[in-house]
């Protein structure tokens, strides 16, 4: 906390630190199969002023929790100049008490700024962009809670799985404003991890599982079209192992491929939820419609 | 939302959404003169929203609140971090020392809280909660809420009292304090900001577990238990919460109509002019009255607003006590 932010209601001068325990126990590892996913939750437009909106979470004991929501398509401003696409900006966003350790302040710093355009490459070549001339879609995403730690120095799984949540979540948060795709993204992480037994390929790994990591992969995938929009790799893989054969690199993104297809499962319904209510309440409008003209004759 | 279906009944040719947006002040005085007055929300004028709230739910937080009201949705979480009197290392390592006046009554104590900016609140609307707020650093609406807020918790209801704060050694002595860092984040805004805010920082304070805290004279540091077990709730001072409304006056041929709209949502915000903010405490005391815009009669008003508080005070706390 070098400079004080005039804008916001700053602590004492003085820094201060997270308390310090004198005996640190971790909580010992989560056992979870290596193909077993995390529950998932989402919940669609719980943002009512946003064009879209949704509500990411995972259940307990894993406590990652984000919300996203979607403006547009809006005009863009004049200066912006003729744009025959729509211009998609994705802004991410961790809550000051979302993260272990330090607290976060309210400046962008770097590790959001690059975790918001990978965010954006994400979704990108999802929408019909062409559909929405000199338009901007904005997406904001909050991160309320992440699971264990992300500090750059190792700990970038924490990172990994907020970034692959807030992809997942914008994706239906896009649908939910009814804004044309091409498809919808969803997003999964799988690890090549060493055990005594060896290397092992976990799907879905979380920071509190504790693994010891070799490398991971986090893919951004739509499912419909079979095609990847983000690979964001961590670690050492072999692409061709001895033999000439394709190594772990092809194995570990298809784990993550299918995980993110398991994901695309709940989005379908979160967004299916969506539609039905819609639906309803067209059929309710049409039958009070009905029921008035048969009153008035 | 609408209870008036369409246009029939109001003799318009188009849809009434086209009227809010044409002429939102004569589409809200409509409502309001119909026999039975409503607003566009179909809530009657002193209807409040009804709260729902749920404690403890984030894991990186001593304590959190996320309440939500209609379309308005705040998450509040309460962090602890320690302030050690001790500052610098080697030659000019020294201690601060902290005189206390100790005089009969609260003032003397908070002294430090403010001394020492113990209790440090913060709002933050660039979320995406509306179209009106974007990331980037607050506006000065933004920043007033937030001024409001701290004004608040530390002079109007002083809360938390220092002596829950401090962290003591054997003899009794100040070693280092507890700076809570009370961070609201807007997810969702449809009007009444204040209200929201400050009911979940009353409910994230109520729900804060700290650390029991250690002076390690060996180390001269804070060291902490933890053993979740030994964990301590705040102490508070009375609860208070917060009642908003907004006052529509309309100048007819038959002189001046007023209605007073509790828990006024976006659009009713933007239409109204004239604001009022009652805070109570425990005992229906009343501690703090902000009125601002408008020139109704006050004193025909601000008693109506003080009898919807003292009963919306009752819903916050009913809705406290459950958790």
């Amino acid at each position: 906390m070098a400079l004080p932010d005039r804008r916001r209601i700053n602590g004492p001068p003085g820094a201060t630190a997270p308390p310090v325990f004198f005996s640190q126990r971790p909580p010992p590892p989560r056992l979870r199969a290596p193909d077993g996913l995390r529950k998932i939750f989402i919940k669609t437009s719980l943002t009512p002023p946003a064009t879209g909106s949704a509500f990411f979470e995972l259940s307990a004991p894993n406590t990652l929790k984000l919300s996203a929501s979607v403006y547009g398509p809006r005009p863009l401003p004049p200066s912006a100049g003729f744009s025959p696409h729509a211009r998609i900006t994705a802004e991410l966003k961790f809550a000051p008490f979302s993260t272990e350790g330090n607290r976060r302040g309210y400046v962008r710093d770097a590790l959001e700024r690059d975790l918001s355009a990978q965010l954006q490459i994400a979704l990108a070549s999802s929408v019909k962009t062409a559909a929405y001339p000199k338009s901007g879609i904005d997406v904001f995403v909050t991160v309320l809670d992440c699971e264990g730690s992300i500090e750059e120095g190792g700990e970038w799984l924490g990172c990994m799985q907020a970034l692959a949540g807030a992809i997942t979540c914008s994706s239906t948060a896009i649908a939910d404003a009814g804004i044309e795709c091409v498809d919808l993204v969803s997003a999964g992480i799988a690890a090549a991890v060493e055990k005594e037994s060896g290397i092992e390929l976990v799907m879905d790994p979380s920071p509190l599982d504790r693994y010891d990591i070799k490398a991971a992969v986090l893919v951004g995938y739509m499912a419909g079209r079979d095609e990847l929009t983000l690979m964001w790799t961590k670690g050492d893989l072999e692409i061709v192992d001895e033999t000439g054969k394709s190594g772990e690199f092809e194995n570990v993104v298809d784990k993550a491929v299918g995980v993110a297809t398991q994901m695309r499962a709940v989005l379908n319904e979160a967004v299916k939820e969506r539609v039905v209510i819609g639906l309803e309440a067209v059929e309710k409008t049409a039958e009070k419609r009905k029921t008035v003209d048969e009153m008035n004759g | 939302m609408s209870t008036i279906d369409g246009s029939s009944s109001m003799g318009l040719s188009f849809p009434a959404q086209t009227f809010q947006k044409l002429s939102p002040s004569s589409y809200l005085l409509r409502h309001l003169q119909a026999k039975e007055p409503t607003r566009p929300s179909a809530r009657a004028p002193e209807a409040f929203r009804s709260p729902t709230l749920h404690t403890n739910a984030l894991s990186h937080a001593h304590g959190s609140a996320v309440v939500r009201a209609g379309d308005t949705a705040v998450v509040c979480g309460v962090r602890g971090e320690i302030l050690s009197l001790t500052l610098g290392e080697g030659r000019t390592r020294g201690r601060i020392v902290v005189e206390r006046n100790d005089r009969v009554g609260t003032s003397g104590e908070d002294e430090e809280i403010k001394t020492h900016s113990l209790l440090v609140p913060n709002l933050e609307l660039g979320t995406g909660c509306s179209r009106d707020y974007h990331p980037g650093p607050p506006s000065d609406s933004a920043q007033s809420v937030a001024e409001r807020l701290r004004s608040l918790l530390i002079k109007t209801t002083a809360l938390i009292p220092a002596s829950t704060l401090r962290i003591q050694d054997s003899e009794g002595e100040t070693m280092a304090y507890w700076v809570l860092y009370i961070d609201v984040v807007c997810i969702s805004l449809d009007g009444n900001i204040m209200d929201m805010a400050w009911a979940s920082i009353v409910a994230a304070l109520r729900s804060t577990r700290l650390p029991k805290a250690i002076w390690d004279v060996d180390k001269e540091q804070v060291l902490c238990d933890p053993d979740q077990m030994t964990y301590r709730p705040l102490e508070m001072r009375s609860l208070a919460f917060t009642a908003s409304f907004c006052v529509y006056t309309y100048e007819g041929e038959d002189g001046e109509e007023s209605w007073i709209l509790s828990d006024p949502d976006e659009f009713e915000e933007s239409v109204c002019v004239e604001k009022v903010l009652v805070c109570i405490k425990e005992g229906g005391m009343i501690a703090k009255i902000e009125k601002s815009g408008g020139l109704t009669d006050v004193m025909n008003m601000i008693p109506t607003c003080i009898q919807r508080a003292k009963k919306r005070y009752e819903t916050w706390e009913m809705m406290l006590n459950e958790w």
